[in-house]
């Protein structure tokens, strides 16, 4: 095989297929070369001859086209159809979420919220009584009770909030809103009820002086009922004398879980309560006498005791 | 069959205008090309019916991946081309079996001797034989270029190859044919004898 019989073998193909020249024609043109191109043709044009398949049937050219475009029009309606469908959505792929635009207004968000929501609860601190955000104050300290996992933290916390509830009232008292000062009673004394029943638990689990806070706590919040008791009107002042007696007697009873008793042991009534009588003078914590000798733990009851 | 290939600047305005949606552009570019692409698949199937299917298929499939198609001397012909193929495989795949030529010879036969006729189908089939033999770049370059008349620059250009190479292949791929022929032959008066 040279290069040119190669040239000249498919120059010859294409002007026999075209019916410019025929083969044997062709050949003469190439005589020193006409018995292997010979061959070659040859076997082209038989091959040709019999292995050439029949074009499309009439029918078929005809038909198709206009097939062919109707599905392609259906595919395309349907394609737009989908297209309207889903147009509403964005559409964002997934990282999108992590771009930094979106994250910083994320951030942002959240940020406000929890703004928002700090923000409300330090207006809330100073709220009283009547007032729109009393409520969230009183919610976020029953929150944090729930939050605190020792009774030393509990009882810490009642004291607080009793003391609260009587700056509440002193408040009250210094905008002129008398009316209002019995809620924040009514709160103190319900606080005090929930500080003894953790007293005695704060006393085996907490911290040594635990309960001594407490007592000096309730001293200090008798004295700030004694200065509300001048400040009341007459029809408040029986609700001010049950408070002072209440911190009185909550007094005793730390007292005497301090020497190790049991509150359960003592006998409702037991404790003293101090009797009615006009406010003393500075010695005069109680509001009435001294506070009655509390008696000692004994280890087993006494039957003396009545219910 | 020859001057069914057009130019390719001929098809660069319709082939725009079908990427832009004109459905309308690709129908003309189906009926230009109908024909070889037809006669190409039907050398390689076994009957009317599935070569018609195939044919619109490979328009159809040439329409949905039209996008694809550059015009970077690569004519359009030379995409229907590789399209056809590639479906070509995919028929073969499900069929699980290649009838190229089977059925081509049914259909060239018209003569109505019976003598003739049967002479002529036995040639047939040993020219269906010695093709199948072949590499199958020689049995493309031969169909291509021989049985469907395509010119050397289309077949080139749709074998991905150049022109010289191509001239070269047809070469080998036709005396490879004659020697497993002459072999056919040969073996026959063997037999004879």
């Amino acid at each position: 095989m040279n290069r040119s019989e190669v040239e000249i073998l498919d120059n010859g193909l294409s002007r026999i297929q075209s019916d410019e020249v025929k083969t044997e024609d062709f050949l003469q043109e190439f005589p020193e070369h006409e018995g292997t191109l010979g061959v070659l043709l040859g076997l082209a044009e038989e091959i040709r001859a019999h292995l050439t398949p029949v074009g499309p049937d009439d029918d078929f050219v005809s038909t198709s086209p206009a097939r062919i475009l109707n599905l392609l029009r259906a595919k395309r309606k349907v394609a737009h159809k989908r297209e309207r469908r889903w147009a509403w959505r964005p559409k964002w792929p997934l990282k999108l979420a992590w771009r930094p635009a979106y994250l910083l207004i994320t951030a942002l968000l959240a940020i406000g919220i929890l703004g928002t929501t700090a923000g409300v609860a330090w207006a809330s601190t100073g709220a009283l009584p009547g007032d729109n955000l009393y409520g969230v104050k009183r919610s976020i300290e029953e929150a944090r009770l729930v939050l605190t996992w020792t009774a030393t933290g509990d009882a810490a916390l009642l004291a607080g909030f009793a003391d609260e509830r009587l700056n509440e009232i002193e408040a009250l008292l210094a905008v002129g809103r008398e009316d209002d000062i019995r809620l924040p009673l009514a709160g103190y004394e319900d606080l005090l009820t929930r500080l003894l029943e953790v007293a005695e638990e704060a006393q085996h689990s907490g911290k040594p002086g635990s309960l001594e806070h407490l007592q000096t706590s309730l001293t200090q919040n008798i004295r700030t009922l004694e200065r509300v008791q001048a400040q009341v009107p007459f029809n408040a002042q029986e609700a001010i004398r049950s408070a002072i007696e209440q911190s009185n007697h909550g007094r005793e009873v730390i007292e005497y879980i301090r020497q190790g008793g049991h509150p359960s042991d003592i006998a409702p009534g037991q404790l003293k309560k101090t009797p009615d009588r006009p406010s003393g003078g500075p010695g005069d914590h109680g509001g009435g006498q001294p506070a009655t000798k509390t008696p000692k733990p004994k280890p087993t009851k006494d039957k003396t005791q009545k219910p | 069959m020859v001057e069914d290939i057009h130019p390719p600047h001929a098809d660069a305005e319709l082939i725009a205008q079908a990427k832009a949606g004109q459905i309308e552009a690709f129908g003309e570019l189906y009926q230009r090309y109908l024909d070889p692409i037809y006669r190409y698949i039907r050398i390689r199937v076994a009957e009317d019916t599935i070569a018609e299917d195939l044919t619109e298929l490979v328009f159809l499939r040439a329409f949905e991946v039209l996008d694809r198609y550059k015009e970077r001397g690569s004519p359009f012909s030379a995409f229907l081309y590789q399209v056809a193929r590639n479906l070509l495989v995919d028929h073969y795949r499900q069929r699980k079996r290649e009838v190229p030529l089977e059925a081509a010879d049914e259909i060239a036969v018209t003569d109505s001797n019976i003598d003739e006729h049967v002479i002529r189908s036995a040639r047939i089939e040993m020219l269906k034989h010695a093709l199948a033999d072949l590499r199958p770049d020689y049995q493309e370059v031969i169909r291509l270029r021989v049985v469907l008349a395509l010119p050397t620059a289309t077949v080139a250009e749709w074998m991905g190859r150049s022109e010289g190479a191509v001239r070269v292949l047809l070469h080998r791929a036709l005396n490879s044919m004659r020697k497993r022929l002459v072999e056919g032959d040969e073996g026959d008066e063997s037999l004879r004898s």
